[in-house]
């Protein structure tokens, strides 16, 4: 096992042979030298010293005329000796080392898991522009506050979290509440509605029941209350306790369902020619690699890649691979059957992601028409899904 | 006072001694202020040699303690 505290001082292994060579190791002794792994030879010793104890052996050694070689140089005195010749090199490391150091106190990517009905790049641009920019100083952020503010804007979204890990802030969504899988805090807090709805069952494990079934209730409703209130035998409030409410309040709930387009549209026609180009992104900038692009009309597919070193710690350097596609644009015109059954697909499309969060259909309302050359779809969805979510109590203590 | 401990992986370690009698690979004395010791064995080597403290390894035969021409024990 390496010393380090001798490695860093750096050690010297010499071989001494000729006369005088025992009085040399008596010397040592009696002026306190260290010696190491001494080992007799044929005509002399070998033996270990400290780097900075070599120089007291040669002056002493001037005196007896014995024969120094020197055999093995090992520590770091001897490593920076051997590459005094690469400062450079040995600077750069250290810069880059300081730098990961210094960039690993920041935010460079914000990574969001569970998303569907908001595309990762919408939800990305909205925290990046109102809230966390990229480069964002990570000790700045409280996560408590930064979920609050995210659920109060996407008004769609039941639950989200927030973490960070490494310079990665990572958005975990859930658009519905599954049935299995309650959200589960340890803070005191109350249940409270998601969405409008009417109660249809509430099943209560902790807290008190507010609400019954068949009860309309709005978005932020109190539905199990944590908030404990200890009265005497007269009614008189004596102390109040908050716990963590807890159960499962289901409700029917009603989905407005809005979707329009024309008859008559263009349509896109691929041609098969692609381009590509890239972008380098360092920091907060975007550097533009020249390209030879000379397609009229094109679809551009952007990806972004991040450089990180593990698995979270992300760089503020990496690079964007542009990619378009040519197409032609068509006229075409539906007839009232085949707009009738794009709409239609559309809809069985909205009502499997539904089903896939766990919501029950009840009734589909929907109506599709034809007015005007466009193609209407609309109407109401009825369905059964769990609409309590864990609101946290701020207890405020007031002074005697 | 001299102080000897003999370990566990064939080392012995010796405290306040005077100097070193006799060096070689098969036998090594060291002269103390009241005994002297005489190590006897195969490939021995003086791992660490100070002031102070002396420790030695190898494949240790025979330990002997002496004060003056005197076998104490061995």
């Amino acid at each position: 096992m390496i010393n380090i505290k001798i490695w860093l001082q750096g050690e010297i292994t010499i071989e001494n042979t000729g006369w005088g060579s025992d009085r040399l190791l008596n010397l040592c002794k009696r002026n306190d030298i260290s010696i190491r792994n001494l080992k007799t030879i044929e005509d002399g010793y070998i033996f270990t010293v400290n780097m900075k104890d070599y120089k007291k052996i040669l002056y002493f050694n001037n005196k007896i005329k014995s024969k120094i070689t020197i055999l093995n140089k090992s520590g770091l005195p001897n490593f920076f000796y051997k590459y005094k010749k690469r400062k450079i090199f040995a600077i750069c490391i250290l810069l880059c080392v300081i730098s990961i150091f210094i960039f690993s106190n920041f935010i460079w990517k914000v990574s969001i898991i569970g998303n569907d009905i908001y595309t990762k790049e919408e939800i990305i641009k909205i925290i990046n522009a109102d809230y966390i920019p990229i480069g964002y100083k990570k000790s700045k952020i409280n996560c408590n506050k930064l979920e609050k503010e995210l659920r109060e804007r996407f008004n769609n979204i039941a639950w989200i979290s927030c973490e960070i890990r490494g310079t990665n802030l990572i958005v975990h969504i859930n658009e519905s509440i599954p049935n299995d899988k309650p959200i589960e805090t340890e803070k005191p807090c109350n249940i409270i509605a998601y969405k409008d709805a009417i109660i249809t069952e509430v099943i209560t494990n902790k807290g008190k029941k507010i609400v019954s079934n068949g009860d309309q209730v709005k978005k932020n409703d109190i539905l199990i209350t944590g908030v404990v209130n200890i009265s005497n035998e007269y009614d008189e409030l004596i102390e109040t306790t908050y716990t963590t409410a807890q159960g499962t309040v289901i409700g029917i709930v009603d989905y407005n369902y809005n979707d329009t387009f024309p008859i008559e549209n263009t349509k896109k026609v691929y041609t098969g020619k692609t381009k590509k180009s890239f972008d380098l992104n360092i920091i907060n900038s975007i550097i533009h690699i020249p390209s030879n692009n000379k397609l009229k009309s094109y679809d551009k597919i952007s990806t972004t890649k991040t450089f990180s070193i593990f698995e979270n710690l992300f760089l503020p350097i990496g690079y964007t691979t542009n990619c378009y596609k040519e197409y032609n644009l068509t006229n075409i015109k539906y007839t009232p059957e085949e707009a009738y059954d794009i709409a239609n697909k559309r809809l069985l499309s909205y009502i499997e992601n539904l089903k896939k969060k766990g919501v029950s259909i009840l009734e589909n309302n929907v109506k599709i028409t034809i007015v005007n050359d466009e193609c209407i779809a609309s109407g109401i969805i009825k369905c059964k899904e769990v609409i309590g979510i864990p609101c946290d109590i701020e207890v405020t203590q007031e002074g005697e | 006072m001299t102080k000897s401990v003999i370990l566990s992986n064939n080392t012995i370690y010796i405290e306040d001694y005077k100097n070193i009698e006799y060096f070689d690979d098969k036998l090594i004395m060291v002269c103390c202020k009241k005994i002297n010791i005489s190590i006897e064995g195969s490939e021995l080597q003086i791992d660490s040699y100070n002031k102070y403290s002396l420790k030695i390894s190898g494949d240790i035969n025979i330990i002997k303690y002496y004060n003056g021409g005197n076998v104490l024990y061995d």
